[in-house]
């Protein structure tokens, strides 16, 4: 099981996969907003996005976890 | 020539025979299963031609520890002298002795009175414990080696490259060097091993996951460049040393110019929008001279980039924001990064250049309790420090105190220019009239209090771009991209001729 952590404190503003699609290591899968910036999440792992743990306008923190791969 | 004088030569070539051969048979058998080089197999891929001096090469020969398992030589690396000390895993272990530390101390010394770079080829199971007082204790033991580092930081270059472990006490060789390139799955630095650890604290871990070269060259930051392979860290090292002189007091070799070989030109890299992420090493391939760029800490931290290029020829050291990694935000790893980064450049003459697109440092709890503020102001100490040739390029934000630690205007570097596109404010504008206006805004409810809202930030976003700045003189200059690498390359020419008074003192208080 392979997993996808925040990589900062901010406001998720996007999410760009659904559960069921599959990634490659680089995909973004989500946009978050931070210090004024768009902060892209990528996937640091391929696979099958199996859940989702964000959802748009949450606040969350470095280190939470976003999605569960496999 | 008499028997007798045959005979001597005979006794002479078959001890440096065995000398040059290392260690016994089984243990050069289980060296080179492991896919490794032997030592004076790392020795020729480093020189251009071969080992020109060795010292010791005989020591412990009597009492079978060829070398007393390390080489410690000088050779050519790029047409210029380099001295080495190589360990020998064969010979028990690569251990280090008392005549290993001899040998190392002598070599040190040397380098630092003849100016030239030191290099450590680590593989080393750790001190010999079976002379640890001879080792440990003994006045030109294993801390003179270190006492040698400290004393030369600064002096010549330092570089290391890890083959194996060097776990304990030898970690701190390593990290004592400018500069640590670990060879993945193979190299690791621990203080205790994995054995000891369970013993101690009854914690269950091994050694690649404790102090592997992917651990430290991603999240511990002791290590600056990971490898796949020996051979790639040998051309590693040769490649570093073309970046910088012999000595502090040399300026580093010219090259000759290349055309970046990035075919995209800056002004269609750059996106217009502030918010927008992209990855600034295309920048940077833009403007550096095709092929020099050496990227130094590339997996750790990577919101500022950090790393050596030539511009037309000449040897620089980038420092960028990256946004495409943490929106380019400063963070106390990178500040670290950075300031380790300007000690070693500036050490060795070597100009700096800093590409600005930054909206702060990080702000929040989890970053105060990271020492944002202590590890910030190490950078900001790093750049007020600098005495080398240094110009700030502002390419779209320089907010606040981030500006001023990527070298902005008040921290006296030589140019700051701006682009066009770049803007420069204490704060963005949402925060700005936030800050400002806090009571007004308060007293206002629904469409009223956001046209308020909008009317004051697009006042104040007005101001924020670079003819305010370069109207009164804050910036030098504003620069079209396409033009930069040339104004740049000029400036650099100019600048680095300057020289500095001198300020008495002992040493500054860092902030660490």
């Amino acid at each position: 099981m392979a997993e996808i952590r925040c990589p900062m404190t901010g406001v998720i503003a996007r999410i760009m996969v659904e559960i069921g699609d599959t990634v490659t290591i680089g995909d973004t899968v989500a946009v978050m907003e931070s210090m004024k910036m768009e902060i892209l999440i990528q996937a640091d792992t391929g696979g099958r996005i199996k859940s989702i743990h964000a959802s748009v306008d949450e606040t969350v923190e470095e280190g939470d976890l976003l999605f569960e791969c496999e | 020539m008499t028997r007798e004088m045959v005979q001597k030569i005979s006794e002479l070539r078959d001890r440096v025979a065995r000398a040059e051969r290392g260690g016994s048979e089984k243990a050069r058998e289980k060296h080179l299963s492991q896919g490794k080089l032997m030592v004076r197999d790392r020795l020729a891929r480093l020189f251009d031609s071969g080992i020109v001096v060795e010292d010791g090469r005989l020591a412990g020969i009597e009492r079978n520890l060829p070398g007393d398992a390390v080489v410690t030589c000088i050779g050519q690396v790029n047409g210029r002298d380099v001295a080495v000390i190589a360990n020998d895993m064969t010979v028990k272990a690569g251990t280090w002795g008392y005549q290993s530390f001899e040998k190392i101390i002598q070599i040190q010394e040397l380098a630092a009175r003849t100016g030239i770079p030191l290099v450590y080829l680590v593989d080393s199971a750790g001190a010999r414990i079976d002379d640890q007082f001879d080792c440990y204790l003994g006045k030109h033991a294993w801390g003179n080696v270190f006492y040698n580092q400290v004393q030369f930081s600064g002096v010549v270059p330092q570089v290391c490259a890890m083959f194996g472990p060097s776990p304990a006490g030898s970690a701190y060789v390593p990290a004592l060097c400018d500069l640590i390139i670990m060879v993945d799955k193979a190299a690791s630095a621990y203080l205790g091993s994995p054995r000891l650890v369970e013993m101690a604290t009854g914690e269950k871990v091994d050694a690649e996951n404790m102090g592997g070269a992917r651990m430290h060259c991603t999240i511990s930051g002791l290590g600056d460049m990971l490898v796949e392979s020996e051979e790639q860290a040998i051309d590693a090292i040769r490649n570093y040393l073309s970046y910088l002189p012999g000595s502090w007091s040399e300026k580093p070799m010219d090259s000759e110019a290349a055309p970046p070989t990035e075919i995209r030109t800056p002004e269609e890299i750059i996106p217009i929008h502030q918010n927008t992420s992209y990855d600034v090493h295309d920048l940077i391939n833009s403007l550096i001279d095709g092929g020099s760029w050496f990227e130094i800490k590339e997996l750790y931290a990577p919101e500022l980039t950090t790393g050596f290029a030539r511009l037309g020829g000449k040897a620089v050291g980038i420092l960028a924001n990256n946004p495409a990694h943490k929106g380019g935000i400063l963070f106390s790893d990178s500040s670290d990064k950075g300031a380790r980064f300007i000690w070693l450049c500036n050490a060795f003459n070597v100009p700096l250049l800093f590409l600005q697109d930054i909206s702060g440092y990080m702000i929040g709890s989890g970053v105060e309790k990271s020492g944002i503020i202590r590890h910030g102001a190490k950078l900001l100490f790093a750049v007020c420090e600098a005495k080398v040739a240094r110009i700030a390029v502002m390419v779209r934000k320089g907010y606040g105190g981030g500006y001023l630690a990527m070298s902005g205007g008040p921290t006296k570097p030589d140019a700051v220019l701006a682009l066009p596109v770049a803007m420069p404010a204490l704060m963005g504008p949402e925060a700005a009239v936030n800050a400002m206006h806090y009571n007004e805004i308060a007293s206002l409810e629904g469409e009223e209090r956001k046209a308020y809202i909008i009317q004051k930030r697009d006042h104040y976003a007005k101001d924020i771009n670079p003819y305010g700045a370069v109207d009164r003189f804050f910036f030098d200059d504003i620069v079209e991209p396409n033009k930069l690498r040339d104004d740049l390359i000029a400036r650099f020419t100019i600048y680095s001729r300057r020289r500095y008074p001198r300020i008495e003192r002992r040493n500054g208080v860092f902030p660490v």
